[in-house]
Parts: C-alpha cells; sequence; structure tokens
C-alpha cells in the first residue's frame, strides 16, 4: 500500500478509506446518494491545492464528506423528489432498505447525523469529533443534545 | 434499552444500508494529469459563480419584495466552480477590484469554495437616517483553507467574518456581533409552499446589537442575507426554542420574518444585489420607500448623474434599477444614491457603494 517515497498514491488512500467513507456518507445521505457523495469528496479532496500536503487524509476525508452531504442537504426539493421516488428504487437497489430507520434519521440535520455517527458508531471524543468536522466541541455537545430530543420517537 | 443503545442500533440498522464503495474515480488518476490540464481562470470561475448568485438572488429579492411566495423552479446553488465546466467569457473584468488576486504562481487552479452575496451596514453618508444595507459577493476559495461549516451558506459566512480572511468594503460594516454563532440550521418546505430556513442562534444573539436600532439593524442584515438561494422566509431559535424576546427591547421573533418584516427601521434606500458590471455599464439593483418613489444618483466626480422612479413610494417600499455607462469612471469611483430633502433640496439618505467592488457579469444576462 505504501509506495517507494512512503508516501499513499491518491488510488492507494482511496481504496483504504472507501468503505468506511461511505459508511459515513450513508448516515449523513442516506444510502442511495451515499456513492455520489463520497465520489464528488474524493474528487473535491484530490484536486484541493493542500491535498499533498495534508498529515491526516482520513480526517481531512470525513470533513470533505461533511461538506459535500451540507451541499446535498440544501438541495432540498430534489432530495424530496427522490425520497418520493423511493419505493421503485428499493426494488433495484443492491441492499436492503429500512424505512424505519430512514424516516427517524431524516429527522436530523447533517450535522447531527455526522456527530451522532462518529460519537456513537466511530467511538471518538467529543473533541475529536469537533476535529473532523470543523466544528467547536460545544457545537458537537448541543448537536448531540439536539439530536437525541429529536430522536424521541425512536429512543422512547 | 438505554438511549445509547438504541442510538447505536440506529446506526447499526443505518450503517447495514450502506451500499458498494463507488469505483475510484479514474479521471483524477495523477497529479501530473491535473498540472497538465489548462488552467481555469479564477476571473472566469468567479464571474459565473457571482453572475449566477446575483441572477438567482434578484428574483428572490424582486419577488420577497412583493410578498410573492418563490415558485418551485428556482433553483438553488451553492459552490458552483465544483461543477462549472467551460464557462462562457465574462464581458469584461473589472479594474481595480478590491478582491484578492489569485497566485499565478502555483501550478493547481484554483478552486471556488463558496461564493455568496453577504449583506453589508452603512451609515448614510449624510446622517440623516437609518443605516442602510448594500450587498457583496464575498468569496472562500479552497486556498484559504477554511473549514467549509464556516462557509456552508450566507448567513454562516456572515456571523463568521472574524473568522474568515474576508475584506469588507470601505464605509462598511457588520451589525451582528462577533460572539453570535449559528449553532444549526433546518431547511423545511411549509405548508404555505415557502422554503424556510429555522437558524438555531447562541445565546449571544438574545443580546442584540446593543440598543434598539442596532438590534433592527443586526436582524435586517441577518434576514437579508440568509433570504437567497431559495429561502423565503426564515426563523430563529436559540437552543431549540422560539426567541419571545430579542434584543433590548425584547423584541418578539416567534414568527417567521423575511425581507419586510423589519425593512421600515432601515434607511429607505436599500440595495438588494450587488452591482453587476458589464464592458459598457454598472447596473444597480434595490428597493425604496422615498417621497414619490423619485430617486437621485450619481458617480461622485463625475459627470454621471440622473433620476429613476421605484415601483411604489410615499409610504411603501418599491423596487428601482438603473444601470449606468463605464465609460469615465475611473477606478476607485463611488456611486452614490439618494433623495433630496424637502426642505432645501440637499442629498439625504445617501448610499454610497464602491463601483470597484462590482462582480462580472456574463453577457446575455
Amino acid at each position: 500500500m505504501i509506495t517507494a517515497t512512503g508516501v499513499m498514491d491518491d488510488e492507494q488512500v482511496y481504496r483504504l478509506y472507501a468503505r468506511e467513507l461511505t459508511e459515513y456518507a450513508t448516515t449523513l445521505v442516506g444510502p442511495f446518494d451515499a456513492a455520489d457523495v463520497v465520489t464528488e469528496s474524493c474528487l473535491r479532496a484530490f484536486r484541493s491545492k493542500g491535498w499533498p500536503e495534508v498529515t491526516n487524509r482520513r480526517a481531512y476525508l470525513y470533513r470533505t464528506v461533511l461538506s459535500v452531504a451540507n451541499d446535498h442537504h440544501r438541495s432540498t426539493l430534489s432530495r424530496r423528489l427522490r425520497e418520493m421516488r423511493t419505493a421503485e428504487r428499493i426494488q433495484v437497489f443492491p441492499v436492503e432498505i429500512d424505512v424505519d430507520v430512514l424516516r427517524a434519521v431524516e429527522r436530523l440535520s447533517v450535522q447531527q447525523r455526522s456527530a451522532v455517527y462518529l460519537t456513537y458508531w466511530a467511538d471518538l471524543s467529543p473533541d475529536e469529533v469537533a476535529a473532523r468536522m470543523g466544528i467547536s466541541t460545544g457545537a458537537v455537545k448541543r448537536h448531540l443534545a439536539r439530536a437525541r430530543k429529536r430522536l424521541g420517537e425512536w429512543l422512547a | 434499552m438505554s438511549n445509547e443503545k438504541k442510538i447505536r442500533d440506529l446506526l447499526a440498522r443505518m450503517v447495514s444500508m450502506t451500499p458498494p464503495p463507488p469505483p475510484f474515480p479514474e479521471e483524477t488518476l495523477t497529479v501530473t494529469q491535473r498540472d497538465e490540464a489548462p488552467r481555469r481562470n479564477p476571473a472566469l470561475i468567479f464571474g459565473v459563480a457571482a453572475a449566477t448568485v446575483v441572477a438567482l438572488a434578484l428574483p428572490l429579492f424582486l419577488m420577497n419584495r412583493d410578498g410573492q411566495p418563490l415558485g418551485e423552479g428556482t433553483t438553488t446553488t451553492t459552490t458552483l466552480p465544483e461543477t462549472t465546466t467551460a464557462p462562457p467569457a465574462p464581458t469584461t473584468t473589472v479594474p481595480g477590484s478590491t478582491t484578492t488576486t489569485p497566485d499565478t504562481s502555483t501550478t493547481h487552479p484554483e478552486e471556488l469554495v463558496a461564493a455568496w452575496p453577504v449583506f453589508f451596514v452603512q451609515e448614510p453618508a449624510d446622517d440623516s437616517g437609518r443605516p442602510s444595507l448594500v450587498p457583496f459577493v464575498m468569496y472562500i476559495t479552497d486556498r484559504d483553507d477554511v473549514p467549509f461549516a464556516l462557509v456552508d451558506s450566507p448567513e454562516d459566512m456572515l456571523v463568521n467574518l472574524e473568522r474568515l480572511p474576508l475584506e469588507i468594503p470601505e464605509g462598511f460594516y457588520s451589525a451582528v456581533p462577533e460572539a453570535v454563532e449559528i449553532v444549526d440550521k433546518e431547511f423545511e418546505r411549509t405548508s404555505a409552499g415557502l422554503n424556510r430556513v429555522t437558524l438555531d442562534m447562541n445565546e449571544a444573539f438574545l443580546d442584540g446589537a446593543g440598543g434598539l436600532l442596532a438590534d433592527f439593524t443586526m436582524l435586517n442584515q441577518l434576514i437579508f442575507t440568509a433570504l437567497q438561494m431559495d429561502i423565503d422566509e426564515v426563523v430563529f431559535t436559540v437552543g431549540g426554542e422560539p426567541v419571545e424576546q430579542f434584543g433590548s427591547e425584547g423584541i418578539s421573533l416567534v414568527d417567521p420574518v423575511d425581507a419586510a418584516s423589519f425593512r421600515d427601521e432601515l434607511n429607505p434606500i436599500v440595495l438588494t444585489s450587488p452591482v453587476t458590471a458589464t464592458e459598457t455599464e454598472y447596473a444597480v439593483y434595490g428597493m425604496a420607500n422615498v417621497f414619490e418613489a423619485t430617486l437621485a444618483y450619481r458617480v461622485a466626480d463625475t459627470a454621471i448623474e440622473g433620476f429613476v422612479t421605484a415601483t411604489c413610494g410615499t409610504g411603501c417600499w418599491g423596487g428601482f434599477e438603473f444601470k449606468i455607462p463605464r465609460a469615465g469612471v475611473p477606478a476607485g469611483s463611488f456611486l452614490e444614491i439618494f433623495t433630496h430633502s424637502a426642505e432645501d433640496g440637499s442629498p439625504m439618505n445617501t448610499v454610497r457603494i464602491p463601483l470597484d467592488t462590482a462582480i462580472p457579469k456574463l453577457s446575455g444576462n
């Protein structure tokens, strides 16, 4: 995986993290668009000026996935239309779709989904979550508190 | 089962829906290919982005001004250059622009991360009234290396100004205190068919900006800035709860607000879109509530001057737009828009805009 110079090339980096980034993106935007978000995120990261100097490429890619997911979330109307077509897409989608879970997660903002995923799935500390999201530790705690509130029925 | 276990269960079920990872994006195989690719001119990128931002923002403001909901066909766009390919050449570049000149010595093209019109405040040059608002396009590129969360939306850019490498145009300032933050934001389509953004603010928001007029100015600056890109109305919350008392006088923000909510607390002349420039002329867009709907303008220290009529006046807000030639306008010029005093004919309610901040407008738009 490591080249002679000790630095992984883009494709090696991609192969190393693609799976977990797709998991993360699935939590942020749902299973239908996760692959697109990961592809766009990696293109954005690989093309960025600072990419060759990035020391923690994994964290950088996570932040980029969050950025792209935020863009995605802003396209509210198109997202709603896609959701309306969900029933049709379920039949051809490669994994089983749990609509109840999607409905529960849909109540959360992208930032809240990210904070919940990184805290409870990736088991990161609030400081680590903050660094990976590019926000303050206080903001992470607020996102988590609000996420728990919005998941009220699920947690009941 | 504890809440934590339930959340982990939810995540497990969510993650179990993860599709196979997409294939490696082949088009970015090597750095060499990127370096040999034709360099995109940042001016073109900015021009396309800014012109599109203006094109999208203007109809929204015109419609908001008239109190009409926005149609569903309006496009939402954020990081335009990411998807822009082979942009048509803008008809002009703006000489003496206050925006940063990109470093052309690097081998990687500069990528525009965000370009948003952000409203800034100006006290009337003649001290004759309340503060005015004027939007300027602020843009951040990947070379600025700032977290995207700081520039995710126009309103994010506004509240994070002190953390961003942005230059506020001379004569303008932000009325939003530095301590104010957006904790969370949520977009929804209301039953009335309006696009609403709910901005959950931190506690510092509740303190306002120190004084009733400053509070209104701060609110208007936030609202006008947020009412872009498909947004019709804004709801402010703190800790997820409605804001029943804001600022020094306890302004209620329980109901949704829009550009009409507090505009009477502004200077009667407000710009609603950044000034644009083609090769031959500048275009100016705004709204006003002035006597007989009549506004005057002039370019300071030149012979360029004229009058324009808003669509409504003397007690109601109306839109206005006008164009002025670029010929004879030297770099560093200021456009002044004002009314005449009924007493002595002197200029009143003057808004003074640096024309060097005008953004290139594509031909045909």
